[in-house]
């Protein structure tokens, strides 16, 4: 007879060991004596990925944010703020962090009966409410100006290491939810909201808790990103930053833990690919100057339009499709 | 002989606009009894489960769970007070693998702790006790047939320790072959001794199961009685040659 240990029961989690062995090749660039410059870019490439992990979260869970910008900025100008007033340092990531999870609880209890379409919706509005309310108090938010953040660390270096241990860590906390009770939930609700009701899951707490974690998270990593950029305005709660993380899950593969680091990679890779070419493409026509700011945004959109049509769930699960046996 | 009572519904009337899918329903099951609804299409039999099982609210009247009021409670609390079923269109994670969705039940569906993996161990036990094929358990619910989709089901509930088990349709959609041994598998649950609650077309597998038969018509309670009585009733002959009862009169 066959027994337990014949069966491979293994969990269909997304891997996690190749995505940190990834980040940790990074370790030692800056050792190299690249340009800040360079250090500066793969810092913004971090970002991306631990921003746009903490939004894959809440997808995981079958919850879709078009404001995820909004607990970006409430982690950033928390700290700001703090670290201005009290001169208090490193205090105002934690309290950034938790003042977001605390309005995403509040969106998340306003969300949690909602679907899709309006889900989405909401969350966005929460993200406008936020810009109209940065400017009024700026007495508090220094408004239209925006404030300037503290810093926290002497160096680019510094800043690359830290949003690269934040990286690791939102990966790995995000892995070991995944691959708990709890991811199992979110996994349920996503997959058949009703039926995960009838086996007896708790769909209103699970996806407050999604929303809360993916929250916490976002309101971290803004806040470090605040005293990174040295700056903050209310930009931070723009559609730019609340469509970033959409599109780069889009692209590497919605709900997947190694699905952020591929569609920052790739998108970084196109934006300093056609950077550097850039010399070249004037060489050819000088008149290509006047479009050539156009050109990235176009090329990201074709991307995303491509593999929409062609790998409709993301890179990712497309080369696991064809890399790993079927089942 | 009188058994101790485990579920009771009084007066639950249902309406989906201005259709009354149930119409102030009483009846009673009795705990380790297995009790057939039955009724032409339409009757509000699905209708009626989903009140239980919470899926629906009911517009008025009571449901009490083991002298528990659970009229107000949601799908997954009664889950977890043990009532757990199947749908009469089956229902599963689709991109879990068999094994995970039966573990679900195991880890969600009753109180008490359990980790992961101890959860996927009971979950194979289930799926073996419902004679799932060996060399599915790792298949994901998508690519799985009717039949096998339906016994992970069946699982899943069965997985949650119910001691309400509600089955809608199980043998519906089903070779016969695959209906007859739905039919053994729900012989072998009885054996465990959790009641049940079950929709069912063929009156053969009612006659053959059942301790008690109840015949909604039109959303109301037209019968109820032993197998053999409900038989021999004559407004159930009229209902299932098709004459509706209010419009012949
Ligand atoms: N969700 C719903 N919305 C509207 N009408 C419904 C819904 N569910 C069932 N009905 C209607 O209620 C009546 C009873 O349906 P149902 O309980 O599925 O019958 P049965 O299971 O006995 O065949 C039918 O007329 C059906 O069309
Ligand atoms: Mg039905």
């Amino acid at each position: 007879m066959k027994t337990i240990s014949n069966l491979r029961i293994n969990l269909k989690v997304p891997r996690v060991y190749l995505p940190v062995l990834l980040l940790a090749t990074c370790l030692p660039i800056p050792l190299f004596g690249f340009s800040s410059f360079f250090v500066f870019v793969l810092t913004v490439t971090f970002f991306n990925i631990s921003y746009s992990s903490s939004w894959n979260l809440l997808a995981y869970s079958g919850q879709a944010s078009f404001g995820h910008a909004a607990f970006l900025g409430i982690g950033g100008y928390t700290t700001a703020i703090f670290t201005i007033r009290t001169s208090i340092p490193w205090l105002g990531l934690l309290l950034g962090a938790m003042a977001s999870a605390f309005a995403g609880i509040l969106v998340g209890l306003t969300c949690v009966k909602l679907r899709e379409w309006f889900l989405a919706l909401v969350t966005l509005g929460f993200s406008i409410i936020l810009v109209a309310f940065t400017r009024e108090l700026d007495w508090l938010t220094g408004g239209v100006h925006g404030l300037a953040v503290p810093s926290l660390l002497p160096s680019v270096n510094h800043y690359y290491y830290g949003m690269l241990a934040l990286t690791v860590f939102s990966i790995f906390i995000i892995y070991l939810i995944l691959k708990s009770k709890t991811g199992l939930a979110f996994a349920a609700i996503r997959e058949n909201e009703l039926e995960a009701k009838a086996t007896g899951i708790d769909v209103v707490k699970y996806k407050l808790l999604a929303f809360t974690i993916s929250a916490f998270l976002a309101g971290l990593i803004g806040a470090f990103y605040a005293h990174f950029m040295a700056y903050i305005n209310d930009q931070i709660y723009g559609l730019d930053y609340s469509f970033l993380p959409i599109i780069i899950s889009v692209i590497g593969g919605i709900g997947t833990i190694e699905g952020p680091i591929i569609g920052s990679a790739l998108l970084r890779f196109i934006s300093e690919f056609l950077r550097i070419i850039e010399p070249w493409a004037l060489k050819i026509d000088p008149v290509v100057i006047l479009i050539y700011d156009k050109i990235e945004p176009l090329v990201m959109g074709v991307i995303l339009v491509a593999v929409i049509i062609l790998m409709p769930k993301g890179i990712s699960p497309w080369l696991r499709k064809y890399l790993m046996p079927k089942r | 002989m009188t058994r101790p009572l485990l579920l009771s519904v009084e007066k639950v009337t249902k309406s989906f606009g201005g259709l009354i899918a149930v119409k102030n329903v009483d009846f009673q099951v009795e705990q380790k009894e297995i009790v057939g609804l039955v009724g032409p299409n339409g009757a509000g039999k699905s209708t009626l489960l989903k009140i239980i099982n919470r899926f629906y609210r009911q517009d008025t009247g009571t449901i009490m769970f083991e002298g528990k009021d659970i009229s107000r409670l949601n799908s997954h609390q009664v889950c977890r007070m043990g009532i757990s079923g199947t749908a009469q269109i089956a229902q599963a994670f689709p991109d879990m693998t068999a094994i995970e969705n039966v573990s679900i039940g195991v880890l969600f569906g009753k109180p008490g702790r359990t980790s992961v993996n101890e959860a996927k161990k009971k979950a194979v036990e289930v799926l073996r006790f419902v004679e799932f094929s060996e060399n599915k358990m790792e298949t994901l619910a998508k690519n799985l047939n009717i039949a096998e989709l339906r016994r992970v089901q069946l699982a899943k509930a069965l997985a949650t320790d119910p001691k309400l088990l509600l089955l809608d349709e199980v043998t519906t959609g089903l070779g016969h072959l695959e209906g007859e041994r739905a039919i053994e598998i729900i012989r072998k649950i009885r054996l465990r001794g959790t009641t049940i609650l079950m929709v069912e077309h063929i009156m053969k597998v009612i006659m053959g199961l059942c301790d008690k038969v109840i015949v909604l018509d039109h959303g109301e309670k037209i019968a109820e009685g032993t197998p053999k009585e409900v038989a021999n009733n004559e407004a159930v002959i009229r209902s299932y040659l098709g004459e509706s009862s209010d419009c012949s009169k």
